[in-house]
């Protein structure tokens, strides 16, 4: 059963968000267990997420037939959808249970499993990256349940909790840990390393979010980075992760390249808001420094031992 | 005397003085606005003012990471937008991705941002820097003064007793004002495990110099240093501590021992402990209290607790001791338990609220026979305090005047506490009503 966005009809006043996103959940549960059930052309191109932002040259290459079309914003992400993006190019997909993917330059991600229950939260999410870098922050599947979901790339598998986390795979990968001096033995060349970094939260985060955990495994070990700005390094398929180490700045440098935005031109400011920043982000609201109140008196501080303090002499002792 | 309805009244009396206060708290529960659904973002990716209102919104709500990839999505589009980069920076800082922090304000420093906008860059700039080096110190000072009725803890009972004997107490109260001070110095060294392991020492001091009863006088120092290790979410604190208490100039006792805490997040709402510490005191003779070493002994506490953020503003913290004392002098032996309720409230702008209160029920083991005999004294003291706090640029800000942030950023304080002690012996029946004022001035290197 095929069910695309051109028929869900969006009422004119504000939309329910269950009226949107549970047939598309329903769908997606239909056309997993379609593709579970049937071997040729049945699996359906249920609809995962949008893009949101876009950036140079971005391709989606989608469903059986593979065809394939430049991504524009608001483009529907299907699922098993191929999204390839070129040299300086970057892309942000929304996922339907709040999850976020960003993905830079010569970066090649399919998401191939997505279920999604928006009443409950509940769900699973896989997805596969073959090389690049990219930013993944988890949405409501794994802030409900951590296990449910994973990203495979080359060397590893990533499990994250309430996190959100940066990797880059492939030859730069390899080419920023010889930078660093890292020592590895590498059995499959370059091309299959992994970098994965532990953004945040971390554990003096301010906020209710749970602090950001990641669990980095590959045939050869397994390695838990709960840090934030903490790395481990797989050199390739089958090798033991390196670490967790303090990411270094080269490799910081190189997510921020390719990731991050920079200026590019004068200020703007196309919404004219001049909010003070501790107000607009919640963190005024923890500036004030508490004082712990003063110490209680210690065992017999107050006590009357001494009786002429507070009898007559005839009674002192 | 009925201690548990005592305390259960007291506690009631704390919680709804707490809530009240709460109540009347401004800029804390403004009614919801409109909301923005996720499905309005899905359908308007690119829509500058729904994103950054939908940013501020999940903000808001707490959900920091969706705040930050919607500001991260605006500056996708337009990277040139200074003030949302600053806005971005600040949420990192807020998730504690202090990298990513920098980076943000790094790029903002050589931009032409408003007066006040530099300015955070600059303070936020040096937080996230010294946040990064593995070994990182805090230091805490502040000034204050405080009034209190019987600083002293002067007998509130006209009749005491005296070698079992009843004799009329000549007891003063004297009203009396102090000179308060205090400091911290806190460092903490990172060891590198990738699980937010580290050691830390932690230094405390407080003085107190009243203008009058010299008796009340204290100074105390205290040094407790450790470390933390986490595994998974169950974090490990073994530590050692030292503390002196110096009394009206004379060496009154001196502590030293060391305890294990343990502590295990839940969820981000709630985090439980358990905590077990043992601690040799050293009573010195002075000239107001010649028991001296006939208190020295060990002092065993054990128990645990709870604390709950129902909200990213609002923490509430209850635990419960077992104590248990024995000294050379079976008469200053106690058993007891020492129950204490927080309730913490952040309101606008950095200000904040908090209500403590605390109960002891201590139970001595042998009589004091100077004082009676026959009679085991049995003590419950009591103490609550209320504290409401705001940083200087706060204050100053509601007249519209704008400080410095060398002077804007110091906290001021003032506060109310009332201690009490009930006794079956009449001698210790006392009760103290004070008042406070306090400037802090904290630093990170």
């Amino acid at each position: 059963m095929l069910i695309s966005r051109k028929d869900i009809t969006m009422p004119k006043q504000k939309p329910d968000a269950n009226s949107v996103l549970k047939p598309l959940a329903l769908a997606l549960c239909l056309s997993v267990s379609g593709f579970a059930l049937s071997t040729g052309n049945a699996q359906a191109a249920a609809q995962v997420g949008t893009s949101a932002a876009v950036r140079g040259d971005v391709f989606v290459r989608g469903g059986t037939a593979g065809e394939q079309h430049r991504a524009a914003v608001s483009d529907s992400i299907h699922l098993d959808d191929q999204i390839v993006t070129r040299q300086e190019s970057a892309l942000q997909i929304l996922l339907l249970d709040r999850s976020v993917f960003t993905v830079g330059e010569n970066c090649n991600l399919v998401i191939d499993r997505f279920i999604y229950d928006p009443d409950t939260g509940a769900g699973e999410m896989a997805a596969q990256v073959a090389q690049g870098v990219f930013r993944f922050m988890s949405g409501q599947i794994g802030g409900n349940n951590p296990t449910a979901v994973s990203i495979e790339t080359p060397s590893a598998m990533l499990g994250t909790r309430g996190t959100f986390i940066e990797a880059i795979v492939g030859e730069d990968a390899a080419a920023l840990a010889d930078q660093m001096g890292l020592a590895y033995t590498s059995t499959c060349g370059t091309s299959q390393a992994g970098f994965y970094i532990l953004r945040g939260p971390g554990l003096n985060t301010n906020s209710l979010e749970s602090t950001g955990v990641v669990d980095v495994t590959s045939t050869g070990g397994s390695a838990t980075i709960s840090e934030a700005n903490y790395a481990v390094f797989v050199p390739c398929p089958g090798a033991e992760p390196i670490g967790p180490f303090p990411v270094p700045d080269n490799v910081l440098e190189f997510l921020n390249f390719f990731l991050r935005s920079a200026p590019n031109g004068p200020s703007t400011n196309p919404v004219n808001v001049n909010t003070p920043g501790g107000e607009f982000s919640g963190q005024s609201l923890f500036n004030g420094v508490l004082l712990d109140p003063p110490p209680a008196p210690p065992q017999g501080q107050f006590d009357p031992n001494t009786p002429m303090m507070y009898y007559p002499p005839i009674f002192s002792s | 005397m009925n201690h548990a309805f005592v305390f259960s009244a007291r506690i009631m009396l704390a919680t709804m003085l707490g809530f009240a206060v709460t109540l009347c708290a401004p800029g804390v529960r403004n009614a919801a606005a409109e909301e923005i659904l996720y499905a309005q973002i899905l359908n308007q990716p690119d829509n500058l003012e729904l994103n950054l209102a939908f940013a501020k919104q999940e903000i808001d709500a707490g959900r920091l990471e969706q705040g930050a990839a919607a500001l991260e999505r605006l500056l996708l589009v337009e990277p040139n937008w200074d003030t949302v980069r600053l806005y971005y920076a600040m949420v990192l800082y807020r998730l504690n991705d202090l990298a990513g922090a920098e980076r943000e304000l790094l790029i903002l420093r050589g931009r032409p941002l408003s007066a006040a906008h530099e300015a955070e860059v600059a303070r936020y700039l040096a937080l996230v820097q010294t946040g990064q080096n593995d070994l990182r110190f805090m230091a805490q000072f502040s000034v204050g003064a405080s009034v209190a009725d019987n600083p002293a803890f002067a007998s509130s009972s006209a009749f005491g007793l005296t070698g079992g004997v009843l004799a009329p107490i000549t007891t003063q109260r004297n009203t009396d004002a102090a000179i308060t001070s205090s400091v911290r110095l806190r460092g903490e060294y990172s060891l590198g495990t990738g699980t937010g392991d580290n050691l830390f020492a932690d230094m405390q001091g407080w003085l107190n110099k009243q203008f009058d009863v010299d008796e009340a006088d204290y100074l105390t120092g205290s040094v407790r240093a450790g470390g933390t290790f986490y595994l998974g979410d169950m974090s490990l604190t073994p530590s050692g501590t030292y503390n002196a208490y110096v009394l009206d100039d004379d060496f009154y006792v001196q502590s030293y021992g060391g305890g294990l805490r343990s502590q295990v997040t839940i969820n981000p709402m709630l985090t439980v402990f358990g905590e077990g510490k043992g601690v040799w005191q050293d009573f010195q003779s002075t000239t107001l209290s010649p028991i001296g070493g006939a208190r020295d002994g060990w002092l065993f506490t054990a128990g645990g607790g709870i604390t709950l953020r129902p909200a990213e503003w609002h923490t509430i913290s209850a635990e419960a001791y077992y104590l248990n004392k024995s000294a050379d002098n079976d008469a200053f032996s106690y058993e007891g338990a020492r129950l204490t309720i927080r309730d913490m409230i952040l309101m606008s702008l950095g200000q904040y609220q908090t209500a403590e209160e605390t109960v002891w029920f201590i139970d001595y083991e042998d009589p004091d026979v100077r004082v009676s005999p026959t009679i085991v004294r049995e003590d419950e003291r009591y103490r609550a305090r209320l504290a409401y706090g705001l940083p200087l640029s706060t204050a100053f800000g509601f007249f519209g005047t704008t400080l410095p942030d060398a002077v804007g950023s110091v906290n001021f304080q003032v506060g109310g506490q009332y201690y009490a002690q009930d006794s079956n012996l009449p001698n210790f029946e006392s009760d103290n009503w004070s008042g406070d004022v306090s400037f802090t001035k904290r630093v990170d290197f």
